[in-house]
Order: structure tokens, then sequence, then C-alpha cells
């Protein structure tokens, strides 16, 4: 990786007080509902390099083909394999440094500076995002990502537990990483994904299962998602001891 | 403003009289398919790429729907044409004479014979070749070959053409045995990278031959596609990568000219579409770029010359350009997305845009930067699509 783009943009820095480890995804795209109600035009879908799986949307507003938004979601097995994609995106960039963006958006986020059209860069779990303002007018890009980045980061509340999380083989060891089998069930509509959450384990997807690494000896707790717009969220808890 | 659709528009080629024919009686058998591409033709492979409309998204995240379609396509089927089914295009090297194959569809039960078969229209049309047809149980007879008459343009074109059809019998008289529409793409030289691993697309080929459009020489046909890129009135520039790094996403870029609207794109970006487009049509750029950088003033994508705040200066991460041929401090280059400010002078109100084609790097180098090493990339690429 590019040491002077990395010293640019302070990356050792990146995700050191934030819980991004603790968030993974699969297969999201964002959602009609977070994107002002506009049209997604197109969808498209195709592999990068670093087992990156990278989905494109087009969105423009009923009428107005000025206004027109990119999303690329680069989903990646891990939190920090998340942040190196988004240094990869900044470098990508002609603009030597972009500024930081808000606190609120992400778990690293940066923005285009005023001058340029209006685009967001940031991290939410093992989902690096670029919102882009393509049209010829701007769109709202930072309400957008602050509304995308609270449907990847949050943990939905449900009442029960019907998803079935089979537990790792043998006992669960402090550093080590073990694996917990999810039987997904499949997704009904276009724009459903999965999460996973941990407060204890940091989460990482390896041949498309998902790994937990546990620090420290204690109580571990893995909780699975299945969300999609309109319907009831179907959830599965995994619970253990590390020792 | 739209691009235009294969088909709607396109260089007429050949209205010629047509023959006197003999409408008393017709033949026995009438043109059933016409065929370019085949061994020795020398045609040019082409596609209909994916996502010239794009698909509806997948419902399952597993789906490998999708990706099939973002690599997948359609070639185009042979033969090109079939009376009342299809016409598909076809692409050739220009000035060269192509051959072509029909088959004829038995009319009546008498048609098996000797007969002098030809046809005017496009290109002067087709040589009359002498020949003896024979309609086995499937009514189709074997295939024919025919010579174009007068060999294809010297210069980058999409041409639709006619031919119709005549057949002389034991009587000699030339009658009708159908009329045929055809489309066909000149190109400089064979497709080379990043078309020697992909089929050539047949929407990037319509975009590349309306901007290069008679152009006889490489240099011509690279120095039209900037230009024709340069002077898009749907691009502007901004910052960020718009069609992707690792690959070139030329569907996404096409798909949004054909939707209309104002679009932003980078300068990797507008390497790729000119270098892309340009090696479609024979010629041989890399995308490669230099680093460290803080610009003079130039005149940005879109920009009016003689509005100042147009004129504009940025510290680059990076620069992206065509280059020819290779990249390299002697090595000339092309860039689609700025004018350069030819007058040295930068105390004065003076400025001269100058879009940079087959420009040598150090002049280029002199006239965009103001600051910073600019150091070539050692690593010039030809990006694949997608």
């Amino acid at each position: 990786m590019n040491e002077d783009l990395k010293a640019r943009y302070d990356f050792a820095s990146w995700g050191q007080d934030r819980q991004a480890a603790h968030v993974l995804l699969r297969g999201y795209k964002p959602w009609r509902e977070d994107a002002l109600d506009w049209r997604p035009e197109a969808r498209h879908q195709l592999p990068e390099p670093d087992q990156r799986r990278l989905r494109r949307s087009f969105w423009s507003p009923p009428e107005d083909p000025e206004r027109l938004v990119l999303i690329e979601v680069r989903e990646t097995p891990s939190s920090s394999a998340a942040m190196a994609c988004l240094l990869d995106v900044l470098g990508q960039n002609d603009h030597v440094r972009l500024p930081g963006g808000p606190a609120e958006i992400g778990d690293v986020c940066f923005i285009h500076p005023d001058e340029e059209t209006p685009g967001v860069f940031w991290t939410t779990g093992n989902e690096c995002v670029s919102l882009l303002s393509l049209g010829g007018k701007p769109a709202p890009v930072l309400e957008w990502a602050q509304r995308l980045h609270a449907r990847m980061s949050t943990r939905p509340h449900v009442t029960e537990h019907a998803l079935t999380i089979e537990p790792p083989r043998g006992l669960l060891a402090p550093g080590e990483r073990s694996q917990v089998i999810v039987a997904w069930p499949s997704i009904e509509t276009e724009e459903g994904f999965y999460q996973v959450f941990s407060d204890e384990a940091e989460l990482s997807l390896e041949d498309d299962q998902i790994r937990i690494l546990t620090p420290s000896s204690g109580p571990v707790a893995v909780e699975a998602f299945v969300v999609e717009p309109n319907r009831p969220t179907i959830a599965g808890l995994f619970e253990s001891t590390v020792s | 403003m739209r691009r235009r659709r294969g088909g709607e528009e396109g260089m007429s080629v050949g209205n010629v009289d047509r023959p006197e024919v003999d409408p008393r009686s017709a033949m026995p058998f009438e043109v059933y398919s016409v065929e370019f591409s085949f061994p020795g033709s020398g045609a040019i492979p082409l596609k209909h790429h994916a996502l010239s409309a794009p698909t509806p998204p997948s419902n399952s995240y597993e789906s490998g729907g999708l990706l099939t379609s973002f690599l997948g396509g359609t070639t185009v089927p042979i033969p090109e044409y079939i009376t009342g089914v299809r016409s598909e295009p076809a692409a050739f090297l220009i000035v060269t004479r192509p051959r072509i194959r029909a088959v004829f569809r038995k009319l009546s039960a008498d048609a098996e014979g000797s007969y002098t078969i030809g046809a005017v229209g496009g290109f002067g049309g087709l040589l009359e070749n002498p020949a003896y047809l024979q309609f086995p149980v499937s009514e189709l007879s074997e295939p024919i070959e025919f010579d174009l008459a007068q060999p294809l343009p010297s210069g980058i074109g999409r041409f639709e053409f006619a031919l119709d059809w005549t057949a002389r019998g034991s009587d000699g008289l030339p009658r009708p045995i159908g009329s045929t529409q055809h489309t066909v793409y000149t190109l400089l030289d064979r497709p080379v990278a990043p078309w020697d691993v992909e089929t050539p697309w047949i929407a990037a080929l319509d975009l590349a031959c309306e901007w290069a459009a008679g152009a006889m020489t490489k240099d011509a046909v690279a120095e039209a596609i900037t230009r024709g890129l340069n002077s898009h009135p749907l691009l502007r520039y901004h910052g960020a990568t718009t069609f992707d790094w690792s690959v070139y996403l030329l569907s996404n870029f096409l798909w949004l000219l054909d939707r209309g609207g104002v679009f932003h794109l980078n300068c990797t970006d507008c390497a790729n579409a000119v270098v892309t487009l340009a090696n479609l049509l024979g010629c041989n750029l890399y995308e490669g770029r230099v680093f460290d950088l803080t610009t003079r003033r130039f005149l940005k994508l879109a920009g009016n010359a003689g509005v100042d705040a147009d004129w504009v200066s940025y510290e680059w991460n990076y620069h992206e350009i065509a280059w020819l041929e290779g990249v390299g401090p002697k090595s000339c280059v092309y860039d689609s997305c700025l004018h350069v400010d030819a007058d040295v002078n930068d105390e004065d109100l003076l400025r001269v845009p100058r879009l940079p084609v087959r420009m040598p790097f150090p002049e280029y180098r002199d006239l965009l930067v103001a600051k910073g090493p600019c150091a070539p990339t050692r690593a010039p690429t030809r990006r694949p699509v997608a």
C-alpha cells in the first residue's frame, strides 16, 4: 500500500476509537426509503481484487435527469479491509487529501471539498461506501450518507431469535478465530441484506463464512439478522464463553 | 443530448439506379441470409455488451445472475442477416474488399439450375457470380460467395447500405431476388487491448466511429476521440473516479451517455475512454499516471475559454492521461479532460487553450505543471472493460 498515501491520511489512526470490527454486513444495498425515495436507475455488481465485491447503483429523482447519485458499496472481509479499501478509494481521487467528514457518518469518513461535486466516502464495519453527486445539479449526499450509515450500523430490535446459528466446533479460545455458521434464509426482496453484531468479538468473513475473534476470556454473544424493507426482521443469537 | 443508437443513423452508401428487371416472371428462389463473418472473411467479431439496458437487480445475494450479465453480453449471431428476422452489423478494416456468403431459399419446385447472381447497391454492390443452385429438403441452398465490387472506404466510419439482388437464368434477363440491408464499421487496424481479450462492443463502435468518422490515420483517430470526449456536452470534471479503476466500466459510461443529463468524471475516466475507444479502432494507446503536481491554470472540461473562472488550478494526488505506444518521458500524450494554456506568461490575462493531442510529454509537462516533479508511472495499463 502506498506509504505516502497512508501518511497523508494518517491511516494509522483510523478506527482506533471505534467499534468497527463488531459489525459485519453481507449483501448490503442502499434502500430506496433511505434515498429520499429517488429511483434506483441501475444496479450492477462485480468482483474486485482483495476479495471485494462492488455494488454500484445510480439514483435519480423522477423527472429530473440532471440530479444523479452514484452509490458504490464495496463489501470486504473485515473492517480493517474496509479501511484499506477506503484508502484505495481516496487514492483514486485526484485531490491530494480530502477533508474529514462528519463524525456521525461511519467509522472513518471523508468528504469532497466545498468547490467539488458533493461526495462522501466512509466505512461501516466491513463495508466501504462512496456516495457521489454525479449529475449537473448537486444532491444532498451527507443526508443520504447519514441514513445509509444508520441503516447499516443499527442493531434491529427483535423479540425472538428464530434464526439458527451453529456454534463453533471445539472451545472458543482467546485470540483465536472461530467459525460460526448462520443458516441464512434466502432474501425475498431486492434490498434485503444480512447483519451480524457482537459486542465482544471481532467479526470477519472468510470464504463467505463468519469468523469471530475474541481477544480475552469471558462471555461472548453473536447476533445475526436478516433485514428487509417492510418485512419482519429475522434474528438469531449465539452465546458462549471464551475460556 | 443523447448519443445515437446503433441503426438509427449512419452514413448511407450506394443509392444507385436499380437494373432493369423483367417484371413478367419472378425467380423461383430468393435471398435468405447474408453472412459476413466466416473463416477467411476478415470480419472482426462483434458483440452486444451487457447492460446496454441495465438488468434488473437480483433477489439473491449469492446469485451470479448480475455478474454474468455484467461480463457477458451476446455475440452477433451468424449469419448477420436473415430476411425478415435480423440485420446485425459487421466490422472490417478500411479499404478491404469483403467477401460475403449468401444462402438462397427455394420458392418453387423448379428452382434448381444455373444462374448468374449479383447485386447493386452500397460499395458498388456485388460482383456477379455464376452458380448452380441446389435445394435440399431444407429448401436452402449451400452458401455462395460473393465479392464486394469496390473496397470499403479509407477512413473510419459506420455505413448503412442496401443490396438489391438479381439473378439471371437461361434467358439472361435479370430478375429481382430480394433486397437486403446491412451495417458495416470500418476500422484502421484490428482492435488492440483491452479488445484482445474482449469481443468489440457494438455500442462502443457506434460512439468511437461517430467521434472519429472519416479519420484515416491512427493519429487522426486518437485526436478525434480525444476531441470527441472533451467537447461532449454532458461531461463535467470532478476529482473522484466514476467508472472504477481495477476495470473500466465502459458499460456504465455508455449507459450514462444514452441516459442523457450531465454527469461528472475524472482524469482516469477520461484516459480510459480515450484509450479504450481509440484502441477499438486500431490505435495503440496506454493509460498512465503522473504523480505529484500542482497545475498551472488550465481550462476545465466543458469550460468556456473566455470565462476566467473556468481556468482552474489544482494540487493533484495524480493525473492520468493517454500515452502513445508507451509511458515515458519521451512519449506523446493525449489529455481529453482539459486544455492547457499555451500562453506561457502566467502574469498576463491572455490564455490560449490547447487540447493536448499527440503532445510530447516534456511540452505537456511544461504547459500543465506549475510545481512538482509530475513523474510518470512505470506501469502503463489498458484496463479491462466491463
